[in-house]
């Protein structure tokens, strides 16, 4: 056994919850406080970094700036300008591309949040609901819509067809624009701007909201990013992502405890014995399923080709006594 | 000058001869604000509104342009005041905040005094434009400025030079008004209503005590104060903007003048004229915006965000609780 493999032997048998517990306060404590730091990752980040947070933020979403540029003047948009949505389309498809939607399930701060959230729920001892099929399948189609709209707006402001009011219209209702700010103590987006209907309706509905994303990441896991069009956004991308998430269907028991601890209740991880490639578009790669599994090498994530964590017995019974 | 200006000022000029300069009708200043939009916003058709503003992001009218425009302006009624014609206008000096000092020619535009500066680096950066008159034995020298800023919202405050941000001021000015500069201020800080501003008052480079200065602002509203002894004025930016909700634009920006006058008794000559003493006439002008708090509520985002907590959560309680089903004890007998 050479020294990688050991090293991956190891890794197996790592405390998942508690590596991904402190992997996610770094990388909040950076995306949130990284300015104070003097840290800075660019502005085409696939993660609610929120540019609102603007001096204390170590990097801003993307999607704030391709809003933005989608909403410039058709003549502008159409002209060598371009080039620079694509650069920065570019920087945000690398950044994705090394990654995938680990950056949602380990590095996301409103993601993040919602964990802590949920924790402080189980230690209240309130149980969470969960999706019926009919429901999961509707709802899983809202984040494609609102992707949908998110793109189309913008260009309808550069066509002139809407108000300037809506050239970000997503970030207008995203709680993240609420929420991370307030880690700075900004409060300034806790507000319903009045000084025009469109930017009333907008920030009406962004406060509204934001009730809804407390009172919903307290009673099922990850609420928000059912709805979330970033997740949509990369999914669509992910097939050439380096980091992926493999299933052996002959070594699958269908003991059912991946879908147990899947915080989106994504039902194939269980029932898929077909397919190796098990990722689908509300999976945000938090490898759960793979620390849950008992069964050797049925569930595994692999970065380039190469394993670096897979479900083992060993593993699984070390994590069980912990 | 509104009417109701006058018989106050009439008295305090006759108490204080000093005061007498303090407003007068002919002041010079410099705006950013091109005579088109002027005019469209004393029509009453639409409300002047620029992106131009002397403290705002990124000038001119495309994004990322590092160019301004500033017209000579004469007269106190801001709104109204005229556009110099371009004949009597001379170059400008622009001073930037390492102190480099270079000449810019004036570029006619529609024949009106008319100057476009393009700036490499972010940061503040002054104009100053005089200019000298002889009148009944007095020699007026009359010194515009602006401080222009080529912003943006896009740098956090760490990644700019703290020279860029501090306030310049011209130590070769005979009188200058400096608006000191918050400690907070970013690229992109706008001056809005509601703000208390500082201005200090230097002559020749040191501070002023006792020059009587004068804030003026497009609606017509004044405020007089003396700088005190370490040459500062303060003063709020008015609340002025009141329309009706359908008409309220947030971007609005109104024009605001500065003046301070300060005499002295140096005499001479100048082109061939002999004046007794000397009068420095100062002024600075920029635009302040309409304050946030005037279209945002704390109280409605607060309330809103509690009544749906509450209510939703409210409403998946109750749901939870008429879904309990209770306790009910099934037997089955091996018989049956």
């Amino acid at each position: 056994m050479n020294r990688l493999e050991r090293l991956k032997a190891a890794f197996d048998l790592i405390d998942w919850n508690r590596f991904r517990f402190w992997f996610q306060a770094a990388s909040f404590v950076l995306l949130v406080y990284g300015g104070r730091l003097g840290i800075e990752f660019g502005k085409s980040l696939p993660t609610f970094a929120c540019i609102y947070n603007t001096e204390a933020r170590g990097g801003a979403c993307y999607l704030s700036i391709l809003q933005y540029q989608l909403s410039w003047p058709w003549p502008k948009l159409f002209s060598a300008a371009a080039l620079t949505i694509l650069t920065g389309f570019a920087a945000f498809v690398a950044w994705f591309l090394v990654l995938n939607k680990f950056w949602c399930g380990m590095i996301c701060p409103l993601g993040t949040l919602q964990d802590w959230v949920t924790a402080l729920r189980r230690r209240l001892g309130i149980r969470y609901g969960r999706y019926t099929l009919g429901q999961f399948r509707f709802l899983a189609r809202i984040k494609y819509l609102l992707l949908a709209l998110m793109l189309l707006i913008p260009l309808g402001v550069g066509a002139g067809w809407f108000h300037k009011d809506l050239t970000q219209p997503f970030c207008m209702i995203c709680p993240a624009r609420m929420i991370i700010p307030a880690f700075d103590l900004n409060f300034t987006q806790w507000t319903v701007d009045f000084s025009t209907p469109a930017k009333l309706a907008l920030t009406s509905l962004g406060i509204v909201i934001l009730g809804l994303f407390f009172v919903g990441a307290f009673v099922k896991r990850r609420f928000f990013c059912f709805f979330c069009p970033m997740s949509a956004f990369l999914y669509l991308l992910s097939k050439p992502a380096l980091l992926k998430l493999k299933k052996d269907g002959d070594k699958c028991t269908r003991c059912g405890d991946c879908y147990r601890v899947c915080d989106l209740e994504i039902k194939e991880i269980a029932d898929e014995i077909e397919t190796p490639a098990i990722m689908t578009d509300d999976c945000t790669l938090c490898l759960k399923c793979v620390a849950a599994c008992p069964e050797e090498g049925a569930l595994k994530a692999t970065f380039a080709g190469v394993t670096f964590f897979e479900s083992t017995e060993v593993g699984f019974c070390k994590r069980m006594k912990a | 000058m509104p009417t109701r200006c006058l018989l106050p000022l009439l008295a305090i000029f006759q108490l204080f001869p000093a005061l007498a300069y303090a407003v007068p009708g002919d002041i010079l200043w410099l705006s950013d604000v091109p005579p088109i939009r002027a005019e469209t916003a004393n029509a009453g058709k639409k409300t002047a509104h620029s992106r131009q503003g002397a403290v705002e992001t990124n000038s001119g009218s495309s994004l990322g342009s590092s160019t301004k425009h500033l017209w000579l302006r004469r007269g106190d009624d801001l709104a109204n005041a005229h556009y110099v014609a371009a004949a009597a206008a001379p170059t400008a000096d622009l001073v930037d905040a390492k102190g480099n000092r270079s000449r810019v020619a004036e570029q006619p535009l529609n024949d009106l005094a008319h100057m476009k500066f393009t700036f490499e680096h972010l940061g503040f950066h002054n104009v100053y434009l005089s200019r000298r008159s002889i009148r009944d034995n007095v020699m007026c020298v009359q010194l515009a400025k602006a401080e222009l800023l080529k912003g943006t919202c896009c740098k956090k405050l760490g990644d700019v030079d703290p020279a860029q941000m501090k306030a310049i001021r011209d130590p070769t000015q005979p009188l200058e008004i400096v608006r000191e500069h918050e400690p907070d201020e970013k690229l992109f800080t706008r001056i809005v209503s509601g703000d208390k501003v500082v201005f200090t008052i230097y002559r020749s480079g040191k501070r002023a005590a006792g020059i009587p200065v004068t804030l003026l602002t497009q609606n017509g509203w004044q405020k007089k104060a003396v700088s005190n002894g370490q040459g500062q004025v303060e003063f709020t930016m008015i609340r002025d903007y009141f329309p009706a909700w359908s008409e309220f634009r947030r971007l609005t920006k109104h024009s605001f003048v500065v003046v301070a006058e300060a005499e002295t008794s140096e005499a001479g000559m100048n082109g061939g004229q002999p004046f007794g003493r000397t009068v420095y006439q100062a002024t600075l002008s920029g635009r302040y915006a309409v304050s946030p708090h005037d279209y945002r509520s704390y109280a409605w985002g607060l309330g809103i965000t509690l009544f749906v907590v509450s209510f939703g959560g409210l409403a998946i309680y109750l749901y939870r609780r008429r879904r309990l089903k209770p306790f009910k004890e099934v037997r089955f007998h091996e018989s049956t």
